[in-house]
């Protein structure tokens, strides 16, 4: 992380966040010469998960259509797969794919809130 | 026991303990895909049983990935300390900390007594893991368990009008 997360607190967050992402530097982007906690792959699920939950509120129709037929979801896992998979991936090829797997991930949670909202007490 | 919590404790024990073993655990560094998968495992456990309907039951597929994070977290906490994870992993920050020390750093008193491991792992080192664990645990397996809603899910096929 950037200053002031430099040095043993850059360590710090490093190891926090080990255990879910490799951070090899390599595969990382630098902020004021410092790599990221989350390699170039994670930045960008994470960024498509934050974007998705802006911007999903703003989209009704397309989100009823993909609520409507969920599966569609994996179809957009598929790049990034595929991008792993990839011996000749770049740091813009695994930040966009990210990005594109996790945008429609971040819809089923904002349905998931709005259903349990509507309907708190389900019986199981 | 409540269907629910039966395939919470089912996808979160297997994913805990996944998380928790040396090199398996690794696989976690792709994008947390063990946690995603015990979400993912839950969800399937809970569902596999329900009746097609016309809606996805994504509030409920939410609720028991969300189960089997935590339950997946506070088993990956627990599995290092018989393994002795911890204290490898507290050598190198301790290494690093050297490191950084030589190149001028400050390194807070705190963090260095929260990785020696002389007399053993410390409580402080245990608890931040495991809010560690749990809060990554819980939010990869909620989205896993709402993936799982979403692929899974059997939709009722549509009645002719008389």
């Amino acid at each position: 992380m950037a200053p002031p997360f430099t040095g043993a607190y850059a360590d710090f967050v490093h190891w926090l966040l080990h255990p879910v992402c490799h951070q090899i530097p390599e595969r990382s982007f630098h902020l004021l010469g410092e790599p990221l906690a989350a390699c170039h792959r994670c930045t960008g699920l994470y960024a498509g998960f934050t974007l998705g939950v802006l911007i999903w509120p703003w989209l009704p129709g397309l989100a009823e259509r993909l609520s409507a037929n969920p599966r569609w979801i994996a179809v957009f896992l598929v790049p990034l797969l595929l991008d792993w998979a990839m011996v000749w991936n770049t740091p813009t090829t695994r930040f966009v794919t990210g990005v594109v797997a996790s945008f429609p991930v971040a819809l089923l949670p904002l349905v998931a809130f709005g259903e349990r909202v509507a309907d708190p007490v389900r019986p199981s | 026991m409540n269907e629910k919590l039966k395939s919470a404790l089912i996808g979160g024990l297997i994913a805990g303990i996944a998380s928790g073993l040396p090199y398996v655990g690794a696989v976690n560094t792709a994008c947390c895909a063990l946690y995603i998968g015990g979400g993912v495992l839950a969800t399937y456990l809970y569902m596999k049983d329900l009746r097609a309907s016309s809606k996805a039951p994504y509030g409920e597929g939410a609720v028991v990935g969300l189960l089997a994070g935590l339950f997946g977290g506070i088993v990956a906490t627990i599995i290092p300390l018989f393994t002795g994870g911890y204290e490898d992993v507290a050598a190198q920050m301790l290494a690093s900390f050297d490191m950084a020390a030589q190149q001028g750093a400050e390194i807070p008193q705190a963090f260095r007594d929260m990785f020696d491991t002389s007399d053993g792992v410390s409580g402080t080192l245990i608890t931040v893991m495991l809010v560690m664990n749990v809060v990554m645990a819980a939010i990869a397996a909620t989205i896993g368990g709402l993936v799982g809603v979403a692929i899974l899910h059997k939709k009722e096929a549509p009645t002719d009008a008389p």
